[in-house]
């Protein structure tokens, strides 16, 4: 290999090293990115339904149990509307429908609702715990 | 017809000019009253019905941004009609194809940041195409807009700062002069702000009300529709994407490869422009 080749391919892999170098810092910056848990408590008083709404999230009765699902549509986030009469979720972006339990029946969405875990409280209170 | 010609080549860039000068105005007004934390709804609700004459700035910086990418179109259209893409060097037809990218997404960022129903879903909605890139796609998502209480910090800072410096860049080489007849400016900013009186607006959408569709701005409606037909990865950035390629080429080819490139664009945007009716209805 000539002196000069050699010199360039030096140079060349030095500039990429300093690119990366000076990158690195920059994209882990921009990324950086705290996760948050989200605590939605639902009080007595807000859960008199079957079916109960507080932050974009649904918590509902079934027989005796509670379960919670996620109110963003999990084909591109919409907060879905629940339809009392069809007992289905509704999407009002594209369309798509879920059932009570949170399963897809139609639309363009792909998986069902997200279950989201559930905490129960001595004082009555039920917290959902979703992260943000 | 040669009125028209004359009228598109002389007062329509005039026109653009003013209508991205007088935004630019109306918007450092707004940006006074404006805070995108916490009920970001009530700030806007407020800045429109309590703040005086908050109701006049929003609406001319509405009308005037709209008026801006519109005619930017019209502008687009005239020139490719006309063929006049064969005299830009392919770098400057590449800035200005980037630029009205560019001013679309300040027009949709500025569509989240009214903070009602249409606003969060569609900021929402631009998150998840984002995240749906496959490897990058989560991670490069936070980089535009993230969820929780800063929703709205990021698309704050890219409407307001990033994408018009950007554009301004983009810009620079075909923009001798950014106000060329101050008279035609002053009766133009007389005309608008006249207009914005009477004007009315879209209604907002509280973010708590129930309704059964939510609709985009107007010129995602047509996305909006393919959205539900195709995955979203294909929607959401393949077209646009596929676009951009398509109408940066053409100042590039030659020949029955111009033809082609320009009769797909010439369907494309019919098509797209009849969806798009069809879907503000």
């Amino acid at each position: 290999m000539k002196r000069s080749v050699f010199l360039k391919t030096i140079f060349v892999l030095a500039t990429i090293l300093l690119c990366i170098i000076f990158l690195y810092p920059i994209i882990s910056y921009l990324l950086y990115r705290e996760q948050k848990i989200v605590k939605v408590s639902f009080h007595p008083n807000e859960r008199l339904g079957k079916v109960n709404f507080k932050k974009g999230v649904y918590l509902i009765k079934s027989n005796h149990n509670w379960y919670a699902l996620s109110a963003h549509c999990t084909h591109l986030g919409c907060i879905v509307n629940f339809d009392e009469k069809t007992e289905k979720f509704h999407c009002p972006c594209h369309g798509s429908v879920f059932d009570i339990s949170g399963k897809r029946v139609a639309g363009p969405a792909n998986r069902p609702l997200t279950r989201l875990p559930l905490r129960f409280m001595k004082n009555g209170d039920i917290i959902v715990i979703k992260r943000d | 017809m040669g009125y028209l010609r004359h009228y598109l080549s002389f007062y329509l860039p005039r026109l653009i000019l003013s209508s991205f000068l007088i935004c630019i105005l109306s918007g450092i007004f707004l940006t006074i009253h404006y805070r995108p934390f916490g009920d970001v709804f009530r700030c806007v609700e407020e800045i429109t019905t309590v703040i005086p004459y908050g109701f006049f700035f929003r609406r001319l910086h509405y009308i005037t941004g709209q008026l801006f990418v519109i005619l930017a179109l019209i502008h687009i259209g005239d020139h490719f009609l006309r063929r006049t893409y064969r005299r830009y060097r392919f770098r400057d037809w590449l800035s200005l194809i980037a630029s009205i990218y560019i001013a679309f997404a300040i027009i949709f960022m500025g569509f989240v940041l009214k903070g009602d129903k249409e606003g969060i879903f569609a900021g929402n909605i631009m998150l998840n195409i984002i995240k749906g890139i496959p490897l990058i796609g989560n991670s490069i998502s936070d980089i535009f807009i993230r969820e929780g209480e800063d929703f709205f910090w990021l698309p704050f800072l890219y409407h307001c700062f990033i994408l018009p410096l950007f554009l301004i860049i983009f810009t620079r080489r075909h923009i001798h002069n950014w106000l060329p007849n101050r008279g035609f400016f002053l009766y133009v900013t007389l005309f608008l702000s006249t207009f914005a009186v009477f004007f009315k607006m879209p209604m907002d959408i509280p973010p708590d009300a129930v309704v059964p569709t939510v609709k985009g701005p107007w010129f995602f409606l047509a996305i909006q529709k393919c959205l539900t037909k195709i995955p979203p990865l294909f929607a959401g950035i393949g077209i646009p994407i596929s676009f951009f390629i398509l109408i940066s080429l053409i100042s590039l080819s030659k020949g029955h490869l111009e033809w082609f490139i320009r009769y797909t664009i010439l369907i494309f945007a019919i098509v797209y422009g009849i969806i798009t009716i069809l879907e503000y209805r």
